[in-house]
């Protein structure tokens, strides 16, 4: 039974003015009132002043890669949890290629098990062929019904058009949705973008094209089956041209960004001086493409934000820049660096959350509502002021690549509530330390 | 005029005061070369070592002898990509060289970054004596040094560089020197051995290369991996000969006063035909020549008394 008082409220759709206390009990929302007012109903909850901070609907990341199982040193389910409750994440779902991979129910059951640990939402996301090899379907009813919520071989494409097709019309007989790496293997045969600043960085380039005409067959596949798409890490301007072209004739695609691919490019892969931390799959794209993206993302044509958090050992990034593993993590900064285009005006609070909230819910078919009375009290709360730069020590990932250590960012989650319960605590636990000083 | 740096790593770094000192203290060391006695003490007592993930016989060779007339010890670490890829890591094996004590690391390997990211791991100094298909600054170096003594500046001067530009990292640093030190560089190569957006890095692309050799004061050869045919990156040796190398009937073409080089080892008849190799206008050998001048000053300026003068 707790009470957040003197919180502003920003919402996806429903507007709050004003300064409101939040009362929280069994899980739920009970009662959002302004904070002048006194109610002696819950003089026994336990109360948090959190003035001039931002209570939102807690976010959800549909493209999070937790490791587990088999791949434990990089991170598990509890660690992975614990980055995302620090970066505000509720709800997570998690990429099938894991050892053994996510095709067949006792990994599905194993992580859901694992999960509920956790005291946050953990979704599998199952793969759509065994092993992740692209050669036959997993067994989709099966694994729906332990509690996969979607199908992607993220990671790889499906090479074989046909049993991508057929893997569309079994997954539209589910209603669940597929979510597609776009990627043509033949084309992608560098390590960064290609273009000006991979010819200066004399490293080998991979054509934006790569992404782009696997975007446009797999959208086409699944407007040809009457499927659900969803198009994962988008990176380049050609691509959002594509996926324009599908909505505007109403097929049934969504697609998502990633926080690197809206805040970093591949001059600063150049600059970096070979840092494998800038090296992910799709690479980072040019100027040009991150600010089509950010438009993008704040008209609508892209849906949603997603990590793609992709831990990885110290020691497997510190390698030659071709021969070290892509990606990064980024659920612990998702936020601060998203919130960076806000203060640049390129998109609204309101907007970003929709994006960060509810949007990325409903594609994958979580349930997630809005702060309001009766609601599930699953809430993040920020410090839109808080200036800070990330380190490496505060990470709470088990793999610490990431860009953006050594940056700074204004605007943090401080505090994140699952299901009525604090999960994570940086304000009042800072607040204590000052105090016994 | 110092020379500060720990590593010499890329041209990319440079700046061109830094170039033209090295090239300036390059011509005292080839002096030296032309004496009986060929042997100084400049570097008694210092190692150096030559650490080579790709076979490499004269890049090598270039090295030890320059180190030796500066009277370094030398030590070989040679490794095999396949073996490296499965066993030690490139890390690890930076770190045994270290604990050699070694002043001097000079470093081939086929991954583009991997000197710079050596580095950065190592106090030695490191050398890039090639990394993927990034840069070769010392190739780069003696080659200017070829120019300079050869044409007395390089301001101002037409350069054509032909061939995989793509895949070479002569090509690349030969292309950032040139251009700093303000000569007028163009490139041609098949168009699928072009990198892309090769014109923002201050070049220009050649269109007929038979007929724009008239105005070059240089023409730069590459050599062509011939292993590329099976990598669908061309069609045939006696096309690529006949579309893209240096062919005799061009001689005519060329000033009187026109220079060729190609950083070796040749493929006589595919990128360069055996007329144009040894005609008088060829320089290739003063390259080879070259090399252990520039590379002794590097070595100098890196680990001697030179950082200072
Ligand atoms: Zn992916």
């Amino acid at each position: 039974m707790i009470v957040l008082k003197n919180l502003k409220i920003v919402n996806p759709v429903k507007d709050f003015n004003g300064i409101f206390n939040i009362a929280i009990k069994d899980g739920i929302i009970i009662d959002i009132y302004e904070s002048e007012l006194e109610k002696k109903e819950y003089r026994d909850f336990q109360h948090f002043d959190l003035k001039g901070k931002v209570a939102t609907p807690s976010f959800v990341d549909i493209h999070v890669h937790l490791r587990d199982p088999g791949y434990e040193y990089k991170e598990d389910i509890f660690s992975g949890a614990e980055a995302a409750k620090k970066g505000g994440f509720t709800d997570i779902c998690c990429m099938a290629n894991t050892n053994p991979v996510i095709d067949n129910e006792e990994v599905v059951k194993y992580i859901l098990k694992k999960g509920k640990e956790t005291k946050i939402n953990i979704y599998p996301v199952a793969a759509i062929t065994k092993g992740l090899k692209g050669e036959s379907l997993t067994e989709f009813g099966n694994l729906i019904e332990a509690g996969a919520i979607a199908l992607s071989d993220d990671g790889v494409d499906i090479r074989n058009a046909f049993l991508l097709k057929t893997a569309f019309e079994y997954a539209k007989f589910f209603n669940v949705p597929i979510l597609c790496h776009c990627e043509n293997l033949n084309l992608a045969t560098g390590f960064m973008r290609d273009g000006k600043y991979s010819t200066l960085a004399g490293i080998m380039g991979n054509p934006s094209i790569s992404e782009e005409i696997n975007v446009f067959r797999n959208i086409k596949i699944a407007e040809y089956t009457g499927s659900k798409v969803h198009i994962c890490h988008i990176s380049s301007k050609g691509s959002v041209e594509i996926i324009r072209f599908f909505k505007n004739k109403d097929v049934n695609v969504t697609c998502e960004v990633t926080p690197h691919h809206l805040s970093l490019t591949d001059k600063d892969v150049y600059e970096s001086d070979y840092d494998t931390n800038f090296k992910m799959n799709p690479p980072l794209g040019t100027e040009e493409d991150k600010e089509i993206l950010i438009e993008s993302l704040s008209e609508g044509i892209i849906d949603c934000v997603a990590t793609d958090h992709a831990p990885h050992a110290e020691h497997e990034k510190l390698v030659e820049f071709e021969y070290a593993p892509n990606g990064i993590i980024g659920l612990e900064t998702a936020f601060p660096v998203c919130y960076q285009l806000v203060l640049n005006n390129k998109i609204t609070l309101k907007d970003l959350i929709y994006r960060m909230t509810i949007k990325p819910a409903k594609i994958v078919g979580i349930e997630k509502g809005e702060i309001e009375v009766g609601a599930k009290a699953n809430i993040t709360i920020i410090d839109i002021e808080l200036e800070k730069v990330y380190t490496k020590d505060e990470i709470k990932s088990k793999s610490k690549n990431s860009p953006f250590i050594g940056r700074k960012f204004k605007g943090w989650p401080i505090m994140t509530i699952s299901n009525g319960e604090i999960v994570y605590d940086w304000w009042y636990k800072r607040l204590e330390e000052e105090l016994s000083k | 005029m110092k020379f500060n740096r720990k590593d010499l790593v890329s041209i990319r770094d440079l700046t061109k005061e830094e170039i033209e000192f090295i090239l300036e203290q390059a011509q005292s060391f080839k002096e030296i070369n032309e004496r009986v006695i060929k042997k100084v003490p400049t570097l008694r007592g210092k190692t150096v070592v030559t650490c080579f993930y790709e076979p490499s016989t004269r890049t090598r060779l270039s090295f030890e002898v320059a180190a030796k007339r500066l009277s370094a010890d030398t030590l070989n670490f040679s490794a095999s990509t396949s073996s490296v890829k499965k066993g030690e890591t490139f890390l690890d094996t930076l770190k045994n060289i270290e604990a050699l004590k070694s002043d001097v690391v000079i470093i081939r390997h086929p991954a583009s970054g991997a000197t710079k990211f050596a580095s950065k791991i190592l106090k030695a100094s490191v050398v890039n004596a090639g990394d993927g298909i990034n840069e070769h600054p010392t190739q780069a170096l003696l080659d200017a040094f070829t120019i300079l003594e050869k044409k007395g500046r390089i301001k101002g001067l037409n350069i054509i560089i032909a061939g995989d530009i793509l895949h070479s990292r002569v090509a690349r640093s030969n292309i950032f020197l040139l251009t700093k030190l303000g000569a007028n560089v163009k490139v041609y190569a098949p168009p699928m051995m072009m990198p892309r957006d090769i014109e923002k890095t201050g070049v220009k692309i050649v269109k007929d290369f038979r007929d724009e050799i008239k105005e070059a004061d240089v023409v730069m050869m590459l050599r062509v991996q011939l292993e590329r045919q099976n990598k669908a990156l061309f069609p045939s040796i006696r096309e690529y000969a006949k579309f893209f190398g240096f062919k005799k009937e061009y001689l005519e073409n060329l000033k009187n006063d026109a220079i060729i080089m190609h950083p070796g080892p040749m493929n006589r008849g595919v990128e360069i035909s055996s007329e144009v190799a040894d005609s008088d206008k060829s320089v290739i050998l003063e390259q080879v020549e070259n090399g252990i001048a520039v590379r002794m000053a590097i070595l100098y300026l890196l680990i001697g008394s030179g950082g200072e003068s």
